[in-house]
């Protein structure tokens, strides 16, 4: 049942050419916030 | 996947600068894609459920003839946690039912989970086979049940002594004023299973008194959520520790001490475990500090704050989802907004239990786990 699954790399740097690699940043926690519209229900 | 879709959740946003922001606020999720030429906005935007992946390129192609290579561009947002299969339908081995009842619990897996999937019901297919031992239905242990219940875990044994009493009542969530006299885990079964008859509920009334008998409970079973204090101290933690390991499976323990909630999540295998976190704590205590082990003072919000957190980690530790903290003790203290407990210390070598293992390939973390970040801090 164990399962550990972690974020992989969106892209293969290797097979994509550069002028089509996409790069996705995770924003760091200063650049996040708190949620200002969270709900309840 | 045959129609990408951006998650309802990650919806995408694209300021002046070109710069593309998805996945919404929440650190974990929330990331930003340089985007100078346009090309991945046009591709998300298409991306709404109604193309297939080949459309899509074919679109993406005719609005920016430049681009190099438009299916490049497709397959890797498909690749993505922010992208789901618009054509996905729910799995067999769910019931309608079951995808009502779940129906919130499968938006939250979907937004939350870092990996693409098929049809976004994976998590809760896991959680449905899994098989999970609660022991101790006090404080921690009735919270932590009801959620692991109400989440879906297909299979609970829940094991207590103790008969309720009136003074439970004002944190153990299970039960009410008839049930006082009752066995705790005979009253908990029942509530239990009024909460969820689509899984299965057992209980016993038992007290574990050695490490051999712990090892007998959980036999067969994937997972342990540690909500008992008998032996106190480490005595019980160490049994669970051990237990867990020999027979390889992962395990949570939560408790307070007064304000003061905190939750351990450990797997074989993976980082330190609980006696070496517990012997790094006792490294940074002042020689001859007495172990305080706190006092009889715990209300709803204490308890109910520590057997969620039981739960929350045997989620992580049973599917994945979220990535549990493996190797770590967290918590809040509830009278210091600003002190969160984030307790990491590396496996100590020659531990019976995991530093033996220590440098192994098993311990694909042990790299973040050299990072000393110990004790009660952030």
């Amino acid at each position: 049942m164990n399962t550990y699954e972690h974020e992989t790399e969106p892209v293969d740097e290797a097979a994509t050419p550069e002028k089509t690699k996409i790069v996705i940043r995770l924003l760091d926690k200063i650049e996040t916030t708190t949620s200002s519209n969270s709900v309840g229900n | 996947m045959r129609l990408p879709r951006v998650k309802f959740e990650h919806r995408p946003h694209r300021y002046e600068d070109g710069t593309i922001r998805i996945g919404g606020e929440i650190y974990g999720i929330a990331a930003e894609i340089a985007d100078p030429y346009g090309w991945v906005w046009t591709a998300l935007t298409l991306m709404d459920g109604t193309r297939s992946r080949d459309e899509i390129a074919q679109r993406l192609r005719l609005a920016h003839p430049e681009l190099p290579d438009a299916t490049s561009i497709v397959e890797q947002l498909v690749a993505t946690r922010y992208v789901e299969d618009a054509a996905a339908v729910p799995p067999a081995g769910l019931s309608e039912r079951e995808l009502d009842r779940y129906s919130r619990n499968h938006a939250f897996f979907r937004a939350v989970d870092t990996m693409p999937r098929a049809h976004g019901w994976e998590t809760q297919l896991r959680l449905k086979s899994a098989r999970v031992v609660v022991l101790g239905l006090g404080g921690t242990g009735c919270h932590a049940a009801w959620a692991l219940a109400a989440v879906g875990v297909g299979t609970l044994h829940c094991v207590d002594p103790d008969l309720v009493e009136l003074s439970n009542l004002n944190r153990q969530v299970l039960y009410g004023q008839d049930d006082v006299g009752r066995p705790k885990a005979e009253a908990a079964v029942a509530r239990l299973r009024a909460v969820n008859s689509d899984i299965s509920v057992t209980g016993e009334r038992r007290r574990i008194g050695s490490r051999r008998e712990l090892d007998d409970l959980i036999a067969g079973y994937d997972a342990l959520a540690l909500c008992a204090d008998r032996p106190t101290g480490h005595g019980i933690r160490v049994w669970a520790n051990r237990a867990c390991a020999a027979a390889n499976i992962p395990w949570a323990g939560g408790g307070y001490n007064g304000p003061l909630v905190t939750v351990g999540c450990f797997a074989p295998g993976a980082g330190a475990c609980y006696e070496c976190l517990s012997s790094g704590e006792e490294a940074r205590r002042r020689p001859g500090t007495p172990v305080d082990l706190g006092g009889p003072g715990v209300i709803a919000t204490s308890a109910g704050v520590s057997g969620q957190l039981v739960a929350h980690a045997l989620l992580g530790l049973l599917t994945g989802v979220p990535v549990p903290p493996v190797g770590t003790i967290q918590g809040v203290n509830l009278i210091a907004a600003d002190h969160h407990v984030w307790v990491r210390h590396p496996p100590r070598p020659g531990c019976p239990v995991c530093g033996t293992r220590a440098g192994g390939p098993e311990h694909n973390s042990s790299g973040r786990m050299t990072e000393i970040d110990a004790g009660l801090n952030e």
